[in-house]
């Protein structure tokens, strides 16, 4: 893996993400202050020693809040994407390992998916559903069914392809054997690459909807949420939305690195000769 | 003796793309009823050109593709009068060697898993250490030392791929290996080593091939007996040495005319129209050859020739050489 | 009208530069045909990609490579553009990927005119039409696309693409390979044609010593990156003395005539070659002397003391001295081979 050395992008963007995810779980043990507890007095403080990234307007410390928020934004989005890919990456081997009809059905299926705009959908889904984390989690892995099954049928029908799915065939192989024992591994690059793109999606996707308040409900604090909330004071205390900002653009834009990274050390065409 | 594959009158169609949505779909016929013999320790060669169907041959002998008529039959048994357990039994005996040394071995599998698969597949009760001894021997008869099983395919040369996929076809004994161009990507003194390889786990291991190649020359040295297939039906076959020496059909007659040799004055290609085997209309009736045949009489765009019934020699054409 | 002199090669690989062509040098004059044979590695598509400035990246290149005087390794970018694939033409192995698959053919063949020679757009049509006439493809619509085209027919478009500016040399790279041998037959017969008619200087590279004998008049046999026989096709083939062409003539099952004997061992990298004679360690004739020293390629027979006993000229070339670049007189037809102990003429 000395490559991994090579990649500005992959090490960049895998500091990011063990950053943020290292920030929710400590979060999950300590934060500064309790993220939900209420201080009036110090109400919309200013950055100070005492609140390095003040207070909002019930006085909770920001950046407890944010680690927090980091929880719940990336555990959302890891279900979401674990739901997408556990169901769509199955569909897809399934429609590339028979072809004819069924993968015509599946990939008929996935278009009508792609007519819906998706975060709406979400949004619709999550309103009759009833707000909550759990609900925004299916909503928006729903949406990553037909992503990772177009995917990973497009990939796999490259694999079924090759002359050594033949000689596993002529070995007498089943074609779930096959599919378990060939493809797969065959295209886990392709699909890790993708699940980190929709990983960054997913966030985004969980942000909009708490940002609404269907997501993570109060008190759990969510990063959607705090940008809600930061509105009303947008012009007394502006930081309380950049910084609830950044800590998505920085997640999102680490995913993406690391997606990016992960794409050129796996692609064997980039792949230097031995 | 009873033959140990025997294939009749077998019918290979693709369905090609519809014209528009509700015309039925056009079908393109690739075999047109081939029927072949191989004997027990024999050795069959098909020749033919691309678009002679030899590859899909090879997919509907090893029981990969189903074909629209004709059987298959392996010692007797109609490989697709099967059920899929009786087939899985079946295909021990009956196993490929395909061209692509690249494309032929899983690179994300290791060789020892490799060489294993049929063994894995096909006798899964087999023991980790039997599996483990009967690959390092495959490995070590096809000249590669048992260390190679920990590694993976791409620290090995074309050549040595070839012989692991060889392996591979050998671990679970089979009578008959369809082997469909396996040298055909090699360079030529890795080819002679391949070769010389086949020979000798022939005469080891009382195997049976079923040789397809476009190389004549190759063919030449592997096999007893040659098949030569034009646009899906076998035009000649016979001994060998003695089709190649003395062609009788005008088709093998411009195929090995065409082969240039050093030191001798290639002769101009018989079949002097631009067209290949593969993208010159077919008639409708007739011979199929005879737009490109130089012997072509008014009886070759009418009457299609028939290969007649099992002899040493047998040619499909009116007007043998 | 070409001459390759003192032509090396290294490219940057891991674990420092390695050399893959050292010390090739021929000519080619008008009008003549050489073929350059070897397996993968021997350097053969190496020297192409030399002469048409086309080296990966990190190559470093010595020698020269002349064409019409001018030392093309020396030559910028945009000179060399104005010259390939107007004076020189290329043809490559896979006619399919040589064209562009969304393009008609028609299309393919007149770019080149157009780019090179500005022709307008009814004579660039008019002379591509002819061209495909000569390539034997008259009766193809120029409107279809390469799909629509047997793999004989894209390489004759590709034949076509290559001769539209009229060069004075063609380089083809395994330009048969990927056909039937009917087709094969016709696109060597046709590249023999031209060759005659216009003049042109063949340049032909393949690993088939049938092919090299069916085309070209001198041939060159090429081993881990250098030379190590060099003649007329016809003398190369009649007294084979490298053993490495005598193995490679063995080896085929074309020519071999029953069981191909195997060459024993394998192609070294580039990154292990063996200090003396590459092919020594696979050679049943090497001795002490080849293991220390580079041959270099000397004229056949060789004077002096009885062939292929002791060293014939070992003590001549105990310092691998580069070989002098070919003069006009000698380098042409004269036979010549690279090795300590070569097989006598029978």
């Amino acid at each position: 893996m000395r490559g991994a050395w090579r990649s500005r992008n992959l090490l960049a963007g895998g500091a990011i993400t063990a950053l943020m995810v290292l920030i929710a779980l400590v979060s999950l043990v300590w934060t500064p202050y309790g993220p939900t507890q209420i201080d009036i007095v110090h109400r919309l403080a200013t950055p100070s020693a005492a609140h390095p990234l003040g207070t909002d307007l019930f006085g909770r410390d920001e950046l407890s809040m944010l680690m927090a928020g980091a929880q719940s934004s990336l555990s959302v989005a890891l279900i979401a994407v674990i739901v997408g890919a556990g169901i769509g990456v199955p569909i897809g081997a399934f429609a590339a390992a028979r072809g004819g009809v069924p993968d015509d059905l599946v990939m008929r299926a996935c278009d009508l998916a792609f007519a819906f705009p998706a975060l709406l959908t979400a949004v619709m889904i999550t309103a009759l559903a009833g707000p909550g984390a759990i609900n925004a989690m299916l909503a928006i892995g729903i949406f990553n069914i037909p992503v990772f099954a177009r995917i990973t049928r497009g990939a796999a029908r490259g694999v079924w392809g090759r002359e050594f799915i033949l000689a596993a065939r002529a070995a007498g192989r089943h074609d779930t054997a096959i599919t378990v024992l060939h493809v797969l591994p065959n295209i886990a690059a392709v699909l890790l690459v993708q699940a980190t793109i929709q990983f960054a999606l997913a966030i985004v996707a969980d942000a909009g909807l708490s940002y609404v308040g269907l997501g993570t409900q109060p008190p759990q604090p969510s990063w959607g949420r705090m940008l809600n909330d930061a509105q009303t004071f947008i012009w007394r205390a502006p930081l309380l939305a950049v910084f609830p900002g950044l800590a998505i653009t920085f997640a999102v834009l680490g995913l993406n690195l690391l997606g990016d990274g992960l794409q050129d050390l796996l692609d064997p065409r980039v792949r230097r000769a031995r | 003796m009873t033959a140990l594959l025997e294939v009749a009158g077998l019918v290979r169609e693709y369905a090609l793309p519809r014209r528009h949505p509700f015309a039925r779909a056009p079908h393109l016929r690739v075999l047109h009823g081939v029927d072949l013999t191989v004997p027990e320790r024999g050795s069959l060669g098909i020749v033919g050109e691309s678009g002679s169907g030899k590859s899909t041959l090879a997919r509907a002998v090893l029981a990969l593709e189903r074909p629209q008529a004709g059987r298959v039959a392996l010692r007797g048994r109609d490989l697709f009068a099967l059920r899929a357990a009786e087939l899985r039994a079946a295909r021990r005996d009956i196993q490929p060697v395909f061209q692509d040394p690249y494309g032929s071995l899983d690179p994300r599998h290791s060789i020892g898993r490799i060489v294993a698969e049929p063994i894995a597949a096909l006798e899964p009760r087999t023991g980790g250490g039997e599996r483990r001894e009967r690959v390092a021997a495959m490995l070590h008869a096809v000249g590669l030392s048992p260390a190679a099983a920990d590694k993976f395919p791409h620290e090995f040369s074309g050549g040595q791929r070839q012989r692991i996929a060889i392996a591979r076809a050998l671990v679970t004994r089979p009578a008959l290996i369809v082997a469909d161009e396996p040298v055909s990507a090699l360079d030529v003194s890795v080819q002679a080593q391949v070769l010389g390889l086949m020979l000798d786990l022939q005469a080891e291991f009382g195997l049976a091939w079923l040789f397809i190649s476009h190389d004549l020359a190759v063919v030449r040295v592997i096999t007893a007996r040659v098949a030569v297939l034009y646009r899906g039906r076998v035009v000649e076959e016979g001994p060998t040495g003695a089709v190649f020496d003395a062609p009788r059909h005008p088709y093998t007659a411009a195929l090995i005319a065409a082969v240039p040799r050093v030191g001798q004055q290639r002769r101009s290609a018989v079949s002097a129209n631009g067209a290949s085997a593969n993208d010159a209309p077919v008639p409708a009736e007739g011979c199929a050859y005879a737009p490109r045949c130089a012997f072509a009489a008014p009886r070759c765009r009418t009457e299609r020739p028939t290969l007649g019934p099992a002899a040493e020699r047998r040619t499909a054409c009116h007007l043998p050489l | 009208m070409l001459a390759v002199e003192n032509l090396s090669v290294s490219l940057p690989m891991e674990g420092g530069r390695v050399p893959v062509l050292a010390d090739v040098s021929f000519a080619l004059a008008r009008g003549e045909s050489v073929g350059l044979v070897g397996e993968s590695g021997s350097g053969k598509s190496m020297t192409a990609l030399a002469i048409m400035g086309l080296l990966p990246p990190g190559a470093a290149t010595s020698g020269r490579v002349l064409f019409d005087g001018r030392d093309l390794l020396a030559a910028a970018e945009p000179e060399l553009c104005a010259i390939r694939g107007r004076r020189i033409g290329m043809v490559f192995q896979e006619p399919m990927t040589a064209l562009n698959p969304l393009m008609s053919i028609g299309a393919q063949v007149t770019e080149p005119l157009r780019l090179h020679l500005r022709l307008g757009r009814a004579e660039a049509e008019a002379r591509a039409r002819r061209l495909l006439a000569r390539v034997g493809l008259a009766q193809i619509d120029p409107h279809r696309h390469p799909h629509q085209l047997s793999g004989g027919q894209r390489q004759r478009v590709v034949i076509a693409i290559a001769l539209a500016c009229g060069p004075e040399l063609l380089i083809a790279d395994e330009p048969t390979t990927a056909l039937d041998v009917t087709m094969q037959a016709q696109v060597l017969d046709l590249l023999g044609e031209l060759a005659a008619e216009q003049g042109l200087a063949l340049l032909l590279i393949t690993h088939d010593l049938g092919v090299v004998s069916a085309t070209a008049a001198r041939v060159m046999v090429m081993y881990a990156g250098r030379v190590v026989e060099a003649g007329g096709t016809g003398a190369v083939f009649a007294a084979m003395a490298h053993p490495y062409t005598r193995a490679l003539f063995a080896a085929s099952p074309h020519e071999a005539g029953g069981r191909p004997a195997p060459i024993p061992g394998q192609v070294p990298d580039p990154q292990h070659r063996p200090p003396g004679c590459a092919f020594a360690p696979r050679c049943p004739r090497a001795q002490r002397d080849c293991v220390a020293t580079v041959p270099v390629l000397s004229p056949l027979p060789f004077k002096g003391r009885g062939l292929g006993e002791g060293s014939a000229c070992g003590a001549s070339a105990a310092s691998p001295a580069p070989s002098p670049p070919p003069s006009p007189a000698s380098g042409r037809g004269s036979h010549v081979a690279a090795c300590f102990h070569p097989h006598p003429a029978p």
